[in-house]
């Protein structure tokens, strides 16, 4: 490595936080409202994020990216895990776009290059959830000498969130694919656990230095692997996994387990944002739409029943009209 | 590069990784799923409505859905309304209908249409309809628009002879705006218009000198045969702590019968638990009647009509909602709507109340 390259990165990850330098995992730590975080949400895709990925607001991407866990031991996935033991994770991203034509430029990009030239910025956030739904052991940055249990590196890949729960990106390297991650196992008796991971597969922003970032056009893979507890007893049945399914306590073999690659297409920055933003409207990025995003929160929470509604209400009273459709028919009763 | 550098340091120990888990990309759509509703509602004006429905959707590619439902009204009424008719009586009568749905998403584009088909003992119609929506600055602003086609033949139970058309048509416009991370508002208006026979087949008219006195005689029920309707709704959405939402329309509604109304909906969200969610709401209803609507005719005139739907009333309905999730995926839901309608003007019914109970349970893929 140059001299020169060491002296760019350096001077990216001393860059402020703004909102729009890389998208670091530190994001997912900040407050929703004022800093333009994920106030603590994880979005892996585990029950407690009811299911929620970085799907939620990274759309429009190929559908060809996937993912796969490794571990050192790997007795993690053959026998399952041991109390207290700790495991070297590394989470890959397949197929990314990313990986070709964006690391040929090494972390030249962005800021650190003039003229601008796109970063291509991807990232991944994993936790470890028992039967419960509770996150459980501890998530740690690879150490220096890569190996987990050392101190802490200069240049980790991850970084464990505030509340240790999950973990996520670093952020601060172009096109990069995998990432490192330490895992301890808690003590013995939680019994069958899933590994839930959810990763983008990032182009940058709009090619230009006002939009380093966004959400558009990016894939996503999201998934969760079983990990069943070393010497347990046979597993109780697993909840609210997105698709995992109990692993056999022996095999040492490949376990296959169907991801969820969502997505919904979005693309392009408003032209109307300045129109909307004097007409006193506030612009929610994204990130900051996990509460929106619910149910409770839609405008036809449950259509079917509104169809119905309007129904009956279309042939009790003289108006209609402005709440949806209620069907055809009569309405005679 | 360092990038690189930092990569293959780690590729030097990848035998000792060996195989971990492979995990490959597979469709998980929250838009492909099963729901299936019963709703049986029943009134003091002796009407008896048990609606089945079922529906399903799936998406054929990431960016494209399906939809097909299909919806029945099995009715038993012996409703003043049709003891008031020529020949009084308990009436049953199904209604079928059979709709099918598609969608299609491109960009910030998605573009919708339905089309479903309504079938009864005397009355059938078919309906088409289309819509579009675009979302703007990040997906804060849509904007769509909707136009919707029903034909109707209306017909008369036991008079093969008696067949009239109804054409209903509505132009819809809405903007769903996001003001703050906790809070959606929503803006739509609708433009309606129904040209063709609305009155009802079977409603006969009693001409007399007050209501209280014997008919001279009665009249087939005569509606104007245009009628546009204006509905102007207006939304908002907020969130409430951690758990729960509010959720707040008004509509304000006119139309060229005369007819003036306002509706206020206000229903409250919130998770009991990770598994159980309530819904609570309340709907008031009120309207002045049409122009020509009157309590009793005296002698006949060009309009005439006893249809309650067209005299002053208001309404105000109650209800809560329990919604369990079993898993991931599956979802069932239990309901119970009470209402009450006051008839200010309409001397065969001062008001009537009710319950509306349904069941319902809902699979996701
Ligand atoms: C609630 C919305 C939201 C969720 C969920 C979300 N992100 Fe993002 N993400 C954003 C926004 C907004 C940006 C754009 C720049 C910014 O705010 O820094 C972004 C940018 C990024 C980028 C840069 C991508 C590019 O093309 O420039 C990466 C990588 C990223 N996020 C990773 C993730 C990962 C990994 C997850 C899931 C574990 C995730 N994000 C979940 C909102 C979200």
């Amino acid at each position: 490595m140059s001299a020169f390259t060491r002296v760019a990165i350096i001077a990216l990850l001393a860059l402020p936080a703004t909102a729009h330098a890389f998208p670091t995992g530190e994001q997912f730590d900040l407050d929703p409202m004022i800093e333009d975080g994920a106030g603590g949400v994880a979005f892996t895709g585990a029950p407690r994020w009811t299911g929620h990925t970085c799907a939620v607001c990274h759309t429009g991407g190929s559908h060809t990216v996937g993912l796969r866990l490794e571990a050192e031991p790997t007795s993690l996935f053959s026998d399952g895990w041991k109390a207290n033991t700790t495991y070297h994770l590394r989470v890959v991203l397949r197929d990314a776009k990313a990986a070709g034509a964006a690391t040929a430029l090494g972390d030249d990009c962005g800021f650190a290059v003039d003229p601008y030239v796109r970063c291509d910025v991807n990232g991944y956030a994993l936790e470890v959830d028992d039967n419960l739904g509770r996150p459980l052991g501890k998530l740690a940055a690879l150490g220096a000498n890569g190996s987990c249990g050392s101190a802490a590196g200069m240049d980790p890949d991850s970084r464990v969130l505030k509340d240790g729960t999950a973990i996520t990106m670093v952020g601060t390297h172009h096109g990069q694919t995998s990432w490192d991650l330490c895992w301890t196992a808690p003590d013995a008796g939680y019994g069958p656990m899933v590994a839930y991971i959810a990763a983008v597969d990032g182009n940058g922003g709009d090619g230009t230095e006002d939009y380093p970032t966004d959400v558009n056009d990016d894939d996503v893979a999201a998934g969760a692997v079983p990990i069943v507890e070393a010497g347990a007893n046979p597993p109780v049945a697993q909840v609210g996994g997105c698709g995992a399914s109990d692993a056999d306590g022996g095999a040492l073999v490949l376990i296959l387990v169907a991801l969820a690659a969502w997505r919904m297409r979005r693309r392009g920055l408003a032209l109307v944002t300045a129109a909307l933003l004097a007409q006193g409207c506030v612009h929610v990025r994204p990130r900051q739409r996990e509460t929106l995003a619910q149910r409770k929160m839609t405008f036809a929470p449950d259509p079917g029943e509104d169809e119905l509604d309007l129904h009956m209400q279309e042939s009790r009273e003289g108006a209609s009209g402005g709440y949806g459709s209620a069907g055809g028919g009569c309405g005679c009763n | 590069m360092q990038l690189i550098d930092h990569r293959l340091g780690h590729r030097l120990a990848p035998a000792l990784f060996a195989l971990g888990v492979l995990v490959t990309t597979a469709a998980a759509h929250a838009d492909t799923g099963f729901v299936s509703k019963l709703q049986v509602y029943s009134d003091s004006d002796r009407t008896t409505v048990v609606s089945p429905m079922v529906s399903a959707t799936a998406d054929l590619d990431p960016n494209t859905g399906a939809s097909i439902g299909y919806v029945a009204d099995v009715v038993s009424s012996a409703s003043i309304d049709i003891v008031s008719q020529a020949s009084p009586t308990t009436i049953h009568d199904t209604r079928h209908q059979l709709s099918l749905g598609g969608n299609h998403t491109s960009g910030d584009w998605t573009g919708r249409v339905g089309y479903s088909f309504s079938t009864e003992n005397d009355y059938r119609s078919n309906t088409g309809s289309l819509g579009i929506e675009k979302t703007f600055d990040d997906k804060n602003t849509t904007i769509g628009a909707g136009y919707n086609l029903s034909l109707n033949r209306v017909g008369r139970a036991d008079d093969m002879n008696f067949s009239r058309d109804l054409t209903v048509q509505s132009l819809t416009f809405s903007w769903t705006q996001v003001i703050s991370p906790r809070t959606a508002t929503q803006v739509t208006y609708e433009l309606g218009d129904a040209s063709g026979f609305q009155a009802s087949p079977y409603r006969f008219v009693p001409v007399r000198a007050a209501v209280t006195d014997a008919p001279m005689y009665t009249v087939a029920e005569t509606d104007p045969d245009q009628r546009y309707r204006h509905a102007i709704v207006g939304a908002i959405n907020h969130a409430v702590g951690k758990h729960g939402s509010v959720q707040a329309d008004y509509r304000l509604y006119h139309d060229t019968w005369g007819i003036t109304s306002n509706t206020l909906g206000l229903r409250y969200f919130v998770d009991l638990s990770s598994r159980v969610e309530l819904r609570l709401r309340s709907r008031l209803y009120q309207q002045n009647g049409t122009s020509f609507y009157q309590s009793n005719y005296a002698t006949t005139l060009k309009y005439m009509t006893i249809d309650r739907e067209l005299s002053p009333l208001w309404s105000e309905t109650v209800g809560g909602k329990l919604m369990l999730k079993f898993g991931a995926r599956a979802e069932a839901e239990l309901k119970m709507d009470l209402f009450y309608y006051h008839y200010a003007d309409f001397p065969a019914l001062q008001s009537r109340t009710g319950a509306n109970i349904g069941l319902g349970v809902s699979i996701d893929y």
